[in-house]
């Protein structure tokens, strides 16, 4: 099946799912026969008044080469590096004009310096990857919910939730779904294999390291495997993250330094009005051969950016929808605030007790409120979170939760400065 | 379950021995951060000390910046000092004539791909290293607010017996 990832197609997906609500309304704005989410497309690229050339691909290459690009996994930067990264490599060197910038030059008086924007994208970007993690990683800690792989062989154990009249049903069990999940029926390949799997569930799927030899020379393919062996698209030594799902730690992260890249260049598109990243034939994948042709993956604004890391981590089969959209929705607030406070301290908007001084002050840890994470206040991404989403184990998430993390957060730091 | 297939470098196994090898980088850099700041904090209050209107045409002038971060040797020696090129590495990416923090981030990300796939981590490092340069940075420019410095010079001796 061959899509066109161009920004013009691609990019610019609905906002919409960052707001709905109701879940099955969110589960909808998902596209998994498509790009992956419903998406508008870019009409023009405002650099060139011209539209975005097309970029046709294989979706088979797409797909896995996005799970592989934002992966950040053994070897690589991870996902708050893979933002530096974006900006030193996309943002650092060019020409940004911005009105922004005059205003802050008049609080600074003088001339911005490369080193003055460098200094101030990195605090920005720092400071909101700090605390995209902070926040992501209390939820991920209060609700300890679980992943794709626990959760499909778990249904899967319990057979299928369609046929109330066949053997195997369970409320607990897969819903059924033409040509993709089935139950193993006498006479199938399955079946033959083994006739004890006759009655099990089965899923139309990535066949699974299992199907592999040597990545450099194979794929695995898609074919019929039996659920309880489904596998994310990983490494079989990285099958997925040792944490909690519940939220996406790259969905906060990703929409954060979006928010923050948004407004320290005073535009919501990258610089020449898109940034690339070309995956090379047969080279670029490492957990299987491929991608078949050469694939250029494509972003018009650093949203498009942060919304396919995002739709990376499902493609990749390590979160499912349900993660990803509340961490969006964290990130764009974490992002929002990090960028005003980092603007304020450089500006020197901030009044000096705005800053950390208070709680590094205080004689008595124990007895006096701690100042908020580094650059915002958790507790509102988390009292905003439960009301977005019904949390599925309550009794967890509470204020007091969240100070110990901040409170750790606070003794590490007075640590490595002693 | 996965007989048959070779695991070569290439696939990217973890190694803790590798992992140790990295901290001392990582650290070195944290620390060398952190450590040039009160450096940085007495270069500052030299030129603070001084006439208010003298401070203030000093930051016309672009020299300022570099002359002070020169000195508290945020340059190449740095980066010779934290081992980067004695390891032969080659990706740490070029040096930034106009931009001293590129190379320092360049840098964090060089150990930060050496290290375990660790995001919260390595969101703290880099928060870390990102503040630590911005005081650095902010004590040469009084109109700006300091974000840990200002804080930590005074009130650490008063707090540094209630911590364990």
């Amino acid at each position: 099946m061959v899509i066109d990832i161009s920004p013009g197609k691609a990019g610019n997906a609905l906002p919409l799912a960052d707001t709905l609500v109701d879940k099955r309304e969110q589960l909808e704005a998902f596209d998994p026969f498509g790009w992956g989410m419903q998406s508008l497309g870019h009409a023009i690229s405002p650099a060139t008044g011209q539209p975005y050339a097309s970029n046709p691909v294989l979706r088979g290459d797409y797909t896995r080469v996005l799970a592989e690009f934002w992966a950040d996994g053994p070897d690589s930067e991870t996902p708050p590096g893979h933002w530096f990264r974006i900006y030193n490599d996309h943002v650092a060197d060019h020409t940004l004009a911005s009105d922004g910038w005059i205003e802050i030059e008049l609080s600074l008086g003088r001339a911005l310096t490369p080193l003055d924007f460098d200094i101030l994208a990195y605090l920005a970007l720092g400071g909101a990857m700090h605390d995209a993690a902070i926040a992501a990683w209390s939820v991920k800690a209060a609700y300890d919910y679980v992943r794709p792989v626990s959760a499909i062989r778990f249904m899967a154990s319990h057979g299928q939730s369609s046929d109330s009249t066949a053997k195997n049903y369970s409320t607990l069990g897969l819903p059924l779904m033409p040509s993709l999940i089935g139950v193993v029926m006498p006479g199938d390949r399955l079946a033959k294999v083994n006739p004890a799997n006759i009655g099990k569930i089965a899923l139309y799927a990535w066949r699974g390291p299992d199907a592999i030899t040597d990545p450099q020379k194979d794929t695995a393919g898609v074919g019929w495997i039996l659920a309880e062996n489904w596998w994310p698209y990983q490494r079989p030594n990285f099958v997925t993250p040792a944490f909690a799902g519940y939220v996406s730690g790259h969905s906060t992260f990703s929409r954060a330094a979006a928010e923050v890249l948004e407004r320290l260049t005073g535009d919501a598109f990258f610089p020449g009005g898109m940034a690339e990243f070309t995956a090379a034939a047969n080279e670029f994948l490492v957990f299987e051969r491929g991608p078949s042709n050469d694939v250029v993956l494509q972003w018009a604004t650093y949203r498009d950016a942060a919304d396919q890391t995002s739709l990376s981590r499902i493609w990749g089969g390590i979160h499912p929808p349900a993660d990803d959209l509340p961490g969006r929705r964290m990130g764009a607030i974490v992002g929002e605030r990090t960028w005003g406070r980092a603007l304020g301290l450089f500006t020197g908007a901030n009044a000096s007790s705005d800053i950390s001084t208070q709680a590094l002050a205080t004689t008595s840890l124990d007895n006096t409120p701690l100042a908020e994470p580094a650059l915002v206040e958790l507790e509102l991404t988390l009292d905003q979170l439960t009301s977005i989403q019904q949390p599925t184990r309550t009794g967890c998430a509470s204020t007091s939760d969240s100070r110990a993390g901040l409170e750790a957060s606070w003794l590490l730091l007075l640590m490595l400065i002693v | 379950m996965m007989q048959g297939r070779s695991l070569s470098s290439e696939d990217r196994t973890f190694s803790y021995t590798a992992s140790a090898a990295v901290r001392a980088p990582i650290a070195l850099l944290l620390g060398a951060v952190l450590i040039l700041a009160p450096v940085a904090v007495a270069l500052a209050d030299d030129s603070l000390s001084e006439p208010l209107a003298q401070g203030a045409s000093s930051l016309g002038d672009p020299k300022l910046d570099d002359v002070g971060l020169d000195d508290a040797g945020l340059g190449d020696v740095a980066l010779d000092d934290a081992g980067l090129e004695d390891d032969g590495v080659d990706d740490a990416g070029p040096l930034h004539p106009t931009s001293v923090a590129r190379d320092w981030t360049e840098a964090a990300l060089y150990a930060i791909r050496k290290d375990l796939a660790r995001p919260t981590v390595h969101a703290r490092n880099l928060h870390h290293l990102s503040a630590a340069m911005y005081d650095a940075w902010a004590v040469f420019n009084p109109r700006s607010n300091l974000l840990f410095l200002s804080a930590t010079a005074k009130a650490l001796p008063s707090i540094a017996h209630t911590l364990p």
